[in-house]
C-alpha cells in the first residue's frame, strides 16, 4: 500500500501541476474567438466552447491555487482506504458494509480558507472537510499543498442517489482517479458510463487497481487489453 | 467455516419440501386434449408471439421486440421442454457477478475441476453444465436449451454449451455455471439472462463486495416476479467481517420479499492445488443439494414452483405485448387519419374554389370575355357551320380561336389550382407525420412533395373532363324535351358554357356583361347569355358536370394520398393480433389452473 499510495502521492506533486496563467491565456483565447466569430458561425456548435469557458472561468475565479482530485470506484474497491492512505489518517469511515461511503468527503493540503469556496462549489459539506497540513507537520506535506482530495460515494450499489452524487461531481473536478479492484474491473457500469466517456480526458484520469494483492502479478497487464478503448495511464 | 445463523433451521430442509402439493400431481400425465392442453396453449402462444410483428417506429416498439425474443427463448429453452419431462434432472443455474467465485464455487460442489476460473474478468463465456452420467444423455438430447450446441471440450463460444458430467454430483441434479451478468462483454450478459430463465433454481452468487451492487438486485426482483426459486450465496466474506455483512443482505432480502431464500455464507479462502474451496467450507451447500437430490419430492416442488412461477408471469408480459400491438395499430391508423385529413381538406378546397367563383378570374375569363366580347359565342350559339368557319379563320390567322383558348385557359387554372392543393396537401402530410415518432420512420424526402407526374395526371384530367362535359351535353341534347331549347346552341359553345357556369358560384353569373357592353354587343346577345346561364337545363348539365369532375379530383388526389398510405399498409400489423395474443395467452391461464400446478401455487401462499 505504502509503494503504490507513494506512486499516487507523487502524481499529485503541486510541480507537475497545470501553470493556472498559461491556462488563463488559453480560456481567453477561446473567449476571444467565440466572441469574433459570434454571429458568423452556428450558435449550436459553439455550445460546448461557450460552456467550457463559462464552467473554466467559474473554476478559476474560486481558486488558481487549489486542484481538486476525485476518487470514484465501485462500491467495496476500496475508494475511502486509499483516501485514508493517501491522507494518512482515519478520515473517511472504511467498513465492510456495502455501501460505506453515502457522502463525499474532502481532504484540503495547506490551509482550510482558500478552498472554502471552491469546496462549496462542490457542494461538499463543511463537516466533511479536512485540514491536511498542520504545524505539527515537518516539510512532509508541501509537496502536495494546494491538493483538495475528495473521497466519492460508489456509483454501482443500490442507492441510486449516490450515483447521482457522483455524475455531478465528476463534471466539476479538475482530475478523476477511478479505484477498480480484481473483482469488478470487468463491469459493465464501469466501462460504459464512465471509462469510455472519460477516454477524451485522460490527460486527467488515473485508474488505480487496488487489492491485487490476490490477483498473480503477470497476467494483470494482460486484462487490460480488454479495454483498450479506454485505456489510461495505470498505478 | 461461518454460516449465517439462520440458515440452518432455513436450509436444514430443502425450503420448498414444505410446499410439495398432491403427492400425484406430479405424476398425472400433461392432458393431451388438443390445443386446451398446457403445452398446446405454449404452442399457440409461441406462434402468436411469433406472429407478431412491431415495425412502427414506436416508444414500446424496442421493449415489445425485446420482450418477445425472451418469452420465445424460454418458452422454447425451459417451458415446453420441462413440461414434457416434469420428472428430468432439476437445473440449478448459478449466477451472479463477475468475479463472485461461480465456477470456483461450482468446482468445488462436483469436486472436480469442470469450469475455468481466474483472475481475468470475465473468466466465463461459455456456459458449462455439470451433471452425473445418468443424467447425461438427457441434456445432451438438446430438449432444454436448443439454441445452444452441445460440445465436450471447453469453448470460447457463447452459443455452446459444454457438457460435463461429474461422478460426485447426485442423480437428479445438474449445475449450470452461467456468465456474469454485468459483465462488459454485452453477449455475456444476454446469454446470463436467457440462462437464468431456464432454471428450476437460481443458485446466486454474490459477495462482501459486490452485495450492494444495483445489477443483481434488479435481476433478484425479476425472478421474484416470476416467482423463480432461489437460493443465495455470499461468497469471499472475510472472516471478521461475516456476521455483519450476513446480516445487513438478510435484512436487504426481506426488505425485498425475498427472506424466504436460503442464504449460505461463505467466507474468503485459500483454494487448494486444484483451485477448489476446501470442503468445510462448501459442506453446508452441497449437503442441501444431497438432500434436495435424495428427495424426488422436494425436487419436484421446486419444478413445479418455478414453473408455476414462470408461466404465471407470461400473462402479464403478454398482456404488454398485446398493448404493444394494439399501438402499433393505433399508430398506423393515426397516421392514416392525418393523411385522409390533408387530402380531405385539399378536395374541400378544390370544391369551395368551384362554388365561390375563384377560377372565373384572370386568364379564364378573359377568355371568356373575348369569346364572348368576339361573338363567337353567338356565332356558334346561332349556327353549327359557326364551328367549321372558326377553324378556317383560326387556319388562316394562325392564332387559335377564342373557345380553344378558354378550354386551355380553363385547363391551365384547374391544373394550377390542383397542383396547389396536391403540394399543400403533401407538405401537410409530411410535416405531421414527422412529428409522429413512428411516422418519421416511415418518410421519404420525395414524399415532401408532390409526385413528380401530377401535373400531367392533372392535365390528363382536366382534358377527360371538357371531353365528358362535352359528351354530356350531346346526350342531354338527344333528349328531346332539352333540344327543344337549345337547338341552336352548338354542342361546344353549350360545352364552354357548361363549364363556366361550373366554375360560378350560383349568385354570380358571368354575363361578361360590362366587356359586351364596351364591345357595343347588341342587348338581344345580353339577352340570350342570361336566357343560357338562366336556363335550367343549362343549370343541370352545369351541376353534372361539377359532379364528374370533383369525382376525378378526388381520384387524383386519392392517388396522391396513396404513396402515403400505402407505406403504412406494408407496415401495419393485423387489427387482430393484440387480441390473439390475449386469447393465447387466456387459454395458457386456462390450462396453468386446469393442470393442477397452480394449486401449489395456492398452497404456497
Amino acid at each position: 500500500m505504502t509503494n503504490i499510495t507513494g506512486r499516487i502521492r507523487e502524481a499529485f506533486r503541486g510541480d507537475q501541476r497545470v501553470d493556472p496563467d498559461a491556462l488563463i491565456a488559453r480560456l481567453d483565447a477561446v473567449r476571444r474567438f467565440l466572441t469574433a466569430v459570434d454571429g458568423l458561425l452556428p450558435d449550436a456548435e459553439l455550445v460546448p466552447a461557450h460552456t467550457l469557458v463559462e464552467r473554466a472561468g467559474t473554476r478559476l475565479a474560486l481558486s488558481r491555487d487549489h486542484t481538486v482530485v476525485a476518487l470514484a470506484g465501485a462500491t467495496g474497491s476500496g475508494k475511502s482506504s486509499l483516501f485514508n492512505a493517501l491522507a494518512q489518517l482515519e478520515l473517511s469511515p472504511v467498513g465492510v458494509r456495502r455501501p460505506t461511503t453515502g457522502v463525499t468527503h474532502a481532504c484540503v493540503w495547506g490551509p482550510l480558507e482558500g478552498a472554502n469556496r471552491l469546496l462549496d462549489w462542490t457542494g461538499v459539506l463543511p463537516r466533511h472537510r479536512f485540514v491536511r497540513e498542520s504545524a505539527l507537520d515537518a516539510d512532509d506535506e508541501t509537496a502536495l499543498h494546494g491538493l483538495i482530495l475528495l473521497d466519492l460515494p460508489d456509483f454501482d450499489s443500490v442507492q441510486r442517489s449516490h450515483r447521482l452524487e457522483v455524475d455531478r461531481l465528476l463534471g466539476l473536478v479538475d482530475q478523476v482517479v477511478w479505484v477498480v479492484d480484481p473483482q469488478k474491473y470487468a463491469d459493465r457500469v464501469i466501462h460504459d458510463s464512465y471509462l469510455r466517456e472519460f477516454h477524451r480526458h485522460r490527460d486527467v484520469t488515473l485508474v488505480v487497481l487496488n487489492q491485487a494483492t490476490g490477483c498473480p502479478r503477470p497476467s494483470c497487464p494482460g486484462s487490460w487489453t480488454t479495454c483498450a478503448g479506454c485505456s489510461t495511464p495505470t498505478a | 467455516m461461518t454460516t449465517h445463523g439462520d440458515s440452518a433451521t432455513r436450509s436444514g430442509a430443502p425450503a420448498v419440501a414444505a410446499r410439495t402439493g398432491p403427492p400425484d400431481a406430479a405424476e398425472e400425465p400433461p392432458a393431451t386434449t388438443g390445443d386446451d392442453s398446457l403445452p398446446g396453449a405454449l404452442s399457440g402462444l409461441r406462434a402468436a408471439i411469433g406472429a407478431t410483428r412491431y415495425p412502427l417506429a414506436l416508444p414500446s416498439a424496442g421493449s415489445a421486440r425485446h420482450t418477445a425474443a425472451a418469452l420465445t427463448d424460454q418458452l422454447d429453452d425451459y417451458l415446453l421442454p420441462r413440461l414434457a419431462r416434469l420428472d428430468a434432472p432439476l437445473l440449478v443455474v448459478v449466477g451472479g457477478s463477475t468475479g463472485a467465485g461461480k465456477s470456483t464455487l461450482v468446482n468445488s460442489l462436483v469436486k472436480a475441476r469442470v469450469s475455468a476460473a481466474g483472475v481475468l474478468r470475465p473468466t466465463t463465456r461459455s456456459p458449462v453444465l455439470v451433471c452425473n452420467p445418468a443424467d447425461a444423455a438427457w441434456f445432451r438430447q438438446g430438449d432444454l436449451l436448443p439454441g445452444l450446441t452441445r460440445t465436450t471440450e471447453p469453448s470460447d463460444d457463447p452459443r455452446a454449451l459444454h457438457l460435463v458430467t461429474a461422478p460426485a454430483l447426485p442423480p437428479g441434479l445438474a449445475f449450470l455455471d452461467a456468465p456474469d451478468i454485468d459483465s462488459v462483454v454485452d453477449a455475456n450478459r444476454a446469454l446470463a439472462s436467457q440462462l437464468l430463465a431456464a432454471a428450476d433454481l437460481w443458485l446466486f452468487v454474490t459477495t462482501a463486495a459486490r452485495y450492494a451492487d444495483a445489477v443483481p438486485w434488479e435481476l433478484l426482483r425479476s425472478a421474484r416476479a416470476r416467482g423463480a426459486v432461489i437460493a443465495m450465496v455470499l461468497d469471499r466474506v472475510p472472516a471478521e467481517a461475516s456476521d455483519e455483512i450476513a446480516a445487513h443482505l438478510a435484512e436487504m432480502l426481506d426488505a425485498q420479499d425475498l427472506g424466504r431464500a436460503p442464504l449460505f455464507v461463505l467466507p474468503e479462502t485459500w483454494v487448494d492445488g486444484q483451485g477448489l474451496l476446501p470442503e468445510a467450507v462448501t459442506a453446508p451447500l452441497a449437503d442441501w443439494f444431497a438432500r434436495l437430490a435424495a428427495d424426488a419430492d422436494a425436487r419436484a416442488a421446486v419444478v413445479r414452483q418455478t414453473l408455476d412461477g414462470a408461466l404465471a408471469a407470461l400473462h402479464p408480459a403478454v398482456e404488454e405485448l398485446a398493448d404493444a400491438a394494439d399501438e402499433q395499430v393505433a399508430a398506423a391508423d393515426g397516421l392514416d387519419e392525418r393523411v385522409r385529413a390533408a387530402y380531405r381538406g385539399a378536395e374541400r378546397t378544390v370544391e369551395q374554389g368551384l362554388q365561390d367563383g375563384r377560377l372565373l378570374r384572370g386568364e379564364v375569363l378573359a377568355r371568356w370575355q373575348e369569346f364572348v366580347g368576339t361573338g363567337e359565342l353567338f356565332r356558334t350559339l346561332e349556327a353549327r357551320i359557326g364551328r367549321l368557319r372558326d377553324r378556317v379563320v383560326a387556319a388562316v390567322t394562325g392564332r387559335p380561336a377564342p373557345s380553344a383558348e378558354l378550354r386551355n385557359a380553363i385547363e391551365s387554372q384547374l391544373v394550377t389550382l390542383l397542383r396547389g392543393v396536391a403540394s399543400e396537401a403533401a407538405e401537410a402530410t409530411y410535416t405531421s407525420w414527422k412529428a409522429h415518432p413512428a411516422g418519421a420512420g416511415l418518410l421519404e424526402p420525395t414524399l415532401a412533395h408532390p409526385s413528380d407526374d401530377l401535373p400531367e395526371r392533372a392535365e390528363r384530367m382536366v382534358r377527360d373532363w371538357q371531353r365528358g362535359v362535352l359528351e354530356l351535353v350531346r346526350v342531354e341534347g338527344a333528349d328531346k324535351r332539352f333540344v327543344a331549347r337549345t337547338a341552336a346552341y352548338a354542342v361546344n359553345a353549350t360545352g364552354l358554357a357548361v363549364m363556366i357556369a361550373v366554375f360560378a358560384s350560383t349568385a354570380f353569373i358571368p354575363t361578361g356583361l360590362e366587356l359586351a357592353t364596351g364591345a357595343g354587343t347588341t342587348v338581344a346577345a345580353q339577352a340570350v347569355l342570361q336566357a343560357i346561364f338562366g336556363d335550367q337545363a343549362v343549370r343541370t348539365l352545369a351541376a353534372k358536370a361539377r359532379g364528374d369532375l370533383l369525382e376525378r379530383v378526388r381520384t387524383l388526389l386519392d392517388a396522391e394520398a396513396d404513396r402515403f398510405l400505402s407505406r403504412t399498409t406494408d407496415a401495419r400489423p393485423d387489427a387482430e393480433v393484440g387480441d390473439g395474443l390475449r386469447r393465447a395467452a387466456g387459454r395458457v391461464e386456462l390450462a396453468r389452473h386446469r393442470s393442477g400446478l397452480a394449486a401449489d401455487e395456492e398452497d404456497s401462499r
